[in-house]
């Protein structure tokens, strides 16, 4: 693999290789909690969303693992510029799955809710005694809750230092994973205490996180392919990396007048510099330097043209 | 849902969510799991047992002179006792049966219902399969290997309900004992018959008692009874000789 994504420093490559083993470890994780919670799914409305839930936790790591590997391909005549831009598609995808199941699940719960339909949890047998299945049903939440928190937080760090979007929304909804358990797992008692009301109920709020999770990151997902100016990874501000590339270019002395316009691509960002040259010229040994320069500023920089013109408005 | 909470606000739900079970499970004997429509509740505050029976012998069947009888009815009788209540029993339809619980006449209904007719008809909840009939092909011991039923002649005796999954196996139910000897019974009625089953399976049927939707209390203290019983073809043979 280390062949593989030219454009990323050895140190990112080695944590991009890291990130995808740990989500291979994940997607094992997975497949046991989804079995887990399958064979105790009983006849509760919120414990059958969580497990769609679960099922929908597929999506993110497969669309990163793919990402990340058509990623790596080399350009070709087609594709000159590469495929860094497989990232923000599969970003968007994952997004748009996850909305869409958000509203699926509200009205699915919405409609046992209306039917006042009473969920019925019998009993197993569990060496010689007669045991609730809502038991079972709650252990398997507590399993399925548990380990989504571990590897949430282990996702975080790789998802900064690879600015990787796709990983990091994966990261976060695992890391609120745990809610949607307690939720099933208060949903599930509710019915023990007599509320047949609860169980539908606590499948609503689930499926109102997983809509608002899809909601959010479509969002950010469709702002990042129209071309925004780039944001951190927690989209809490515009990315610092702009200011710095602004102030490069400025400190220049053939610079007069500068204008930076920055996108994302996947991990990376491009975009175009126009220039008013200081004394109406600038040599092009001048404009590679500063080319060279700027992608040394910092790797996520790619593809930055740097245009001189007589005048910017 | 990415916004944060406070780190003392988690580890109290967390413990929370940890220590209720066990909180709740210290009280499990007659408190949890609860009836929604507090069946178990009134039935022992009553003393009075409603069940709905539908006529299927050996399962269940109102006899004229108006007492119940069957294996079901033995085993609901037990339950009564267990519970320390009466019986009254509702002879109704098998689907009349199955409404009269979602519209808490009943409390439960028999009548040799398997899981699918319960759950099908969509009104009321099956409890566990307490028996697992199955539907054989049975032949005189000497008869030798049958490997299947193509072309063969199967008898199907008055009241067994086999025709149409004879001929699904390739078979031609006949309403006469054949000269091939081979019977379709279900298993429980090969004891003291001097037939031994072929191997060929023509059904199962997981019977199930049935209950009022969610009404887990009552559904968990009678599943509690029903695997304490003991051989349930042995009931059935009483019922049926």
């Amino acid at each position: 693999m280390t062949d593989r994504h030219p454009r990323l420093p050895e140190a990112q490559r080695r944590i991009l290789a890291r990130a995808r083993r740990l989500q291979v470890l994940w997607l094992v994780a997975l497949t046991t909690i989804t079995v887990a919670v399958y064979f105790s799914l009983g006849n509760s409305q919120a414990m059958k969303t969580a497990w769609i839930e679960d099922l929908l936790s597929f999506v993110p790591p497969v669309a990163f693992l793919v990402a990340s590997w058509i990623e790596g391909w080399a350009p070709n005549d087609r594709f000159p510029l590469g495929f860094i831009r497989v990232t923000s598609i599969s970003y968007l995808v994952a997004a748009v799955a996850l909305a869409g199941v958000g509203l699926f699940l509200i009205v699915d719960a919405g409609m046992t809710l209306i039917a006042t339909e009473h969920p019925t949890i019998g009993s197993v047998e569990v060496f010689g005694m007669t045991v609730w299945f809502g038991w079972v049903m709650i252990a398997a939440l507590v399993y399925s809750a548990a380990l989504p928190v571990v590897f949430g937080r282990l996702k975080l760090t790789p998802a900064r230092e690879l600015h990787d979007k796709t990983l990091w929304a994966d990261a976060l909804m695992n890391k609120a994973d745990w809610m949607t358990g307690l939720a099933a797992i208060a949903g599930i008692l509710g019915i023990g205490m007599g509320w047949w009301w609860a169980d539908a109920a606590a499948a609503i709020v689930i499926s109102l996180d997983v809509l608002h999770d899809g909601v959010k990151n479509t969002g950010a997902a469709i702002r990042d392919l129209s071309d925004e100016m780039p944001r951190t990874i927690d989209d809490s501000a515009f990315d610092p990396l702009i200011d710095e590339v602004r102030s490069h270019i400025d400190r220049l002395p053939w610079v007069a007048k500068s204008r930076v316009r920055l996108r994302e691509e996947g991990r990376f960002l491009t975009g175009t510099v126009h220039v008013v040259p200081r004394g109406g010229g600038v040599t092009p040994a001048e404009l590679e330097m500063a080319d060279r320069d700027l992608r040394a500023l910092h790797w996520r920089l790619r593809i930055l043209l740097i245009i001189p013109r007589s005048r910017i408005e | 849902v990415t916004r944060d909470i406070p780190q003392t606000g988690r580890r109290k739900a967390l413990l929370l969510v940890l220590v209720l079970p066990f909180a709740l499970a210290g009280c499990r004997e007659t408190r949890f799991p609860r009836d929604p429509d507090a069946t178990l509740e009134s039935v022992l505050a009553t003393g009075s047992l409603t069940v709905a029976i539908t006529d299927h012998a050996p399962w269940a069947e109102m006899d004229d002179g108006g007492r119940a009888e069957g294996a079901e009815v033995d085993l609901v009788e037990a339950f009564a006792a267990a519970l320390g209540v009466r019986v009254v029993w509702t002879p109704l339809g098998a689907f009349a049966a199955l409404d009269a619980l979602e519209s808490g006449e009943a409390d439960l209904a028999v009548g040799g219902f398997t899981r699918d007719e319960v759950t099908s008809h969509g009104a009321a909840a099956p409890t566990y399969a307490y028996f697992d009939e199955r539907l054989v092909v049975a032949a005189p011991p000497d008869h030798g290997l049958q490997e299947d039923l193509e072309g063969a002649r199967v008898y199907v005796p008055p009241g067994v309900v086999a025709t149409r999954l004879v001929r699904e196996q390739g078979g031609t139910p006949v309403a006469e004992p054949s000269a091939a000897g081979l019977v379709a019974l279900p298993r429980w009625r090969l004891a003291g018959t001097g037939l031994v089953p072929t191997g060929i399976l023509l059904e199962r049927r997981p019977h199930v008692l049935a209950v009022p939707k969610g009404e887990n209390a009552w559904l968990l203290r009678l599943e509690q009874f029903l695997r304490l019983q003991g051989p349930v073809d042995v009931l059935l043979r009483e019922n049926a000789g």
